[in-house]
């Protein structure tokens, strides 16, 4: 198996626990460190081709971003009302959340990625003790807070409101430069206090 | 389905000028090209996010035949690396032909080590059963499943089931249970029972016995099934609601040995094999987990029995 | 008494694959050459080659020498060959009507233009066992074929084009227009990277049958034909012969050709009823991989037969007809039957022996 290969099997595992215990907090590999890219193209690697499209929105590196994304997948382009795979440069989708796709009820499946590029962690206090996070993959029956910290409350609240209508919603995945990696599909009920 | 058929050409894949066909004998790792790899990656994140809903992909065609565990292959193919320790079993057993002949390849397309040791496997692909041995969180369970749509049972098409399935329309699931009781005073389905997952989709738990349906519910690891021929990957969690569809006044029943024990280990507490006899029609009752029995017939002195632990008749 | 056996597995596979080669390749014959089976056998190839999914008619021989002549064992092989392969890219559409014909007929009138060419066909020849074929001499067979050329006067040129009889049908108004696909312009979908969702796309339906196994097809569509529906078929056209691969050079731009593939082509004329309004002829299409008529028109049949309203017979139900025709799928499933199913069949005893004993309500859940 050669290097590229071996990399996106162990990311993909990675993924694949995420979604499975969502808040938790896991680690993907990226080539040359830390930097905002590495990240985003080593999921890019994992999930993109051909047979896919994309939408990048966000901050200023989106165009950036895009292009490495096509280059090095082939992934299609498409807007963001159509797009399977929604990569946001930052942590705040600026309500895009909801004109994402949310899939049909014979097709849920058909619902959106996103993967949300963060920065690095800001300094300070974090809102994470606000929310609380239950239902599949979460042992706790009283749930838990989101394990990564200075994901915005709002963006939260604007997730649950997309995903009220199960199982038509959206997944999301939540990465950082150094690598951390939190996922929480839409089965996921989040609570705000 | 999105029309994939781009009216340009496509740009030539990296190494266009050295492609051509494979040399003989020379395949991707895990003998899945990368592309396959990734839709059934893709498909299997949608599973985990929808628990218990069935995601079609584009199942390929695998060297075994559709209907030998074509499904459960591609995701073992999709998922697994050289760090794996891989386990395959048929009815409990890792040295039943199939299981065997579906080591035999995985191992020759990634060298990956295998087991008969449920705790030491990371991988477990499984057919019909699962493992007594309670998992972990860092294993998966990869289920063979011939039918993946647990309304077949009461409708043939997919258009009218995947209707029921949008609408949580179960009604005639329930009717044809309901039924059952009325004419049998019991519910007859055996394997491949019913089961609310998330309390919003009804899942077939693949032809598992009623014994092992408990084990589905709020497990520790990640259960993933995959029907190769029927194109569909759904998964369960862990920490996830698994119910099977039982009524107030009817509980789900799980398969009696009547206290029996193995003949092999003497263990009590494990889904039974029955052999019959021949010659004198006496039963033997053994472990359907071999290499659980295996395990505790080596460790257990006191446990072990004396005889084939046969039918008293 | 003694236990059930539970080590062995891997022995008993490799002695069976061993004795398959005694089986195949154990007796005083000689081994026969894929070269052999290519030529002398090729209705066998073309069938497997279909089935497989894959213009390789050379892999094709190999994979019926394989299995020994189980066709559904060699499109199998092949199939499972057809996963390998990488995706190099798109032919262009490429159109019949410029097909190099062998052979080009319709029942549907007694002379069309560019004329009727028979061709290499058995059909009309009398089905007498040959005898003589026991001990076919070379030399004699040669010297048949020698006198063949030798004994034809003057040949006129096939013409290279021969206008399609459907096409006279469409300019007099008298074939129904298809339905346009919904979709976002493109319409074509790829059941090799998509399952079949119902109802399902015309590109869809059409790929299915052309890789379905020619006798679940020929059934299906014999049902139609007999009664079970009401498709009441005349062939406009039949048509065997090569077609061009155009494609895109994907450094130059332009386009090439880069081979020829033989195909089977039928079109089937079908009378609509109509409630009100004129009556007008449908037409269903069948293609596929080399010379095989029988599942041409078969699949020509069945396009028409799905492409009516409601269905009154399984034949016109597509989801139906579509699940149940590829010859990988139905084989294997149908085989599968023979992997041990005793732990759902002792769950099955459980329940049964219950039910017997009259026993109800009286125990505990498994917890």
């Amino acid at each position: 198996m050669d290097n590229g290969g071996r990399r996106t099997q162990k990311n993909y595992r990675s993924l694949l626990k995420a979604m499975s215990r969502p808040g938790r907090l896991f680690r993907l590999e990226a080539w040359g460190a830390g930097s905002h890219f590495a990240v985003a193209m080593a999921i890019g690697e994992c999930l993109l081709d051909a047979e896919v499209s994309l939408c990048v929105v966000g901050n200023g590196g989106a165009r950036t971003l895009r292009t490495a994304l096509i280059g090095a997948t082939q992934v299609r382009t498409e807007s963001l009302e159509t797009a399977d795979f929604i990569f946001v440069g930052g942590s705040q989708s600026q309500g895009r959340v909801h004109l994402a796709r949310r899939g049909r009820l014979e097709f849920p499946e058909e619902g959106a990625t996103f993967v949300y590029c963060m920065d690095s962690q800001p300094a300070g206090a974090s809102d994470r003790f606000r929310i609380r996070l239950t239902g599949p993959g979460i042992a706790e029956p009283g749930g838990i807070a989101p394990e990564m910290r200075g994901i915005p409350v709002e963006e939260l609240q604007e997730l649950k409101a997309v995903n009220a209508d199960y199982p038509l919603g959206v997944d999301a995945f939540f990465v950082r430069p150094n690598g951390e990696l939190m996922a929480l599909p839409r089965s996921t009920r989040i609570h705000v206090r | 389905m999105k029309p994939s058929l781009p009216s340009k050409a496509i740009p030539p894949p990296a190494g266009w000028r050295d492609s051509g066909p494979p040399a003989k004998g020379h395949y991707s790792y895990a003998f899945l090209d990368e592309g396959a790899k990734r839709e059934i990656r893709r498909k299997m994140l949608k599973a985990v996010a929808i628990p218990g809903c069935q995601v079609p992909f584009g199942s390929r065609e695998m060297p075994i035949a559709r209907g030998w565990g074509t499904g459960g292959l591609q995701l073992t193919l999709a998922l697994i690396g050289p760090d794996d320790v891989l386990k395959v079993i048929d009815q409990g057993s890792d040295d039943s032909v199939n299981a065997v002949n579906i080591k035999k390849f995985v191992n020759r397309v990634t060298g990956v080590r295998v087991t008969a040791d449920t705790a030491a496997a990371t991988l477990i692909q499984t057919r019909h059963r699962i493992p007594e041995e309670p998992l972990r969180p860092h294993q998966l369970l990869i289920f063979q499943v011939p039918i993946p749509e647990p309304l077949r049972l009461v409708e043939p098409s997919e258009r009218e089931t995947r209707r029921m399935h949008a609408e949580a329309d179960y009604s005639r699931m329930w009717l044809y249970l309901y039924e059952d009781i009325v004419k049998f005073n019991e519910i007859t389905v055996g394997a491949r029972y019913p089961v609310l997952v998330n309390r919003r989709h009804l899942m077939d738990p693949s032809p598992i016995p009623r014994w092992d349906v408990a084990k589905l519910n709020r497990g520790e690891a990640l259960f993933l099934f995959c029907a190769g021929r029927e194109k569909r990957i759904y998964a369960v969690p862990p920490h996830t609601e698994v119910e099977p569809l039982s009524f107030e006044d009817f509980a789900f029943r799980a398969e009696d040995f009547a206290g029996r024990r193995c003949g092999r280990c003497g263990s009590a507490g494990t889904y039974l094999d029955e052999v019959i006899d021949d010659a004198t029609g006496r039963r033997a009752y053994s472990c359907s987990d071999t290499a659980h029995c295996e395990k505790v017939r080596r460790q257990g002195g006191d446990r072990a029995a004396d005889g084939p632990g046969e039918d008293p008749a | 008494m003694g236990y059930v056996a539970v080590k062995g597995g891997a022995a008993a596979i490799e002695n069976a694959e061993r004795f398959s080669l005694v089986r195949r390749a154990g007796g005083a014959s000689a081994l026969l050459e894929p070269e052999q089976i290519l030529e002398q056998l090729h209705f066998a190839v073309d069938r497997v080659m279909g089935e497989g999914s894959l213009y390789a008619p050379d892999l094709a021989a190999l994979a019926f020498k394989q299995a020994a002549g189980d066709t559904f064992e060699a499109a199998f092989i092949l199939r499972s060959y057809r996963t390998t392969l990488a995706r190099l890219g798109y032919s262009e559409p490429i159109g019949t009507d410029g097909m190099r014909v062998i052979r080009r007929i319709s029942a549907a009138f007694k002379d069309i233009p560019g004329g009727q060419i028979l061709g290499p066909t058995p059909d009309y020849t009398l089905r007498l066992l040959d005898f003589e074929l026991q001990n076919e001499s070379p030399s004699r067979t040669r010297q048949q074929i020698r006198q063949l050329f030798q004994d034809t006067h003057q040949l006129h040129p096939l013409p290279e084009r021969f206008p399609k009889v459907v096409e006279m049908l469409r300019r007099e108004g008298l074939l129904v227009l298809r339905r346009h696909e919904s979709g976002d312009g493109h319409g074509l979908v790829d059941i090799t990277r998509q399952a079949l969702s119902f109802p399902a796309a015309r590109s869809a339906q059409l790929q299915t049958l052309a890789r379905g196994e020619t006798g679940g097809l020929l059934a299906l569509a014999y049902s139609n034909m007999r009664g079970y529906g009401s498709v009441h078929p005349v062939i406009g056209e039949l048509r065997v012969g090569y077609l061009p691969v155009p494609f895109q050079n994907p450094r130059s731009g332009s386009v090439e050709c880069i081979g020829e593939i033989q195909v089977t082509e039928a079109e089937v004329i079908s009378r609509i009823a109509e409630a009100e309004g004129s009556a007008l002829f449908s037409l269903g299409y069948g293609l596929c991989f080399g010379h095989n008529e029988t599942k041409a028109i078969a699949m020509a049949v069945l396009d028409r037969a799905m492409s009516g309203g409601e269905p009154a017979a399984p034949s016109e139900d597509q989801e139906f007809v579509l699940t149940h025709v590829d010859g990988i799928e139905s084989m294997g499933f149908c085989n599968h039957y023979k992997l041990p199913h005793y732990v759902t069949f002792q769950s099955e005893l459980d329940r049964l022996r219950n039910i017997q004993a009259g026993r109800c309500g009286a125990e505990d859940t498994h917890s």
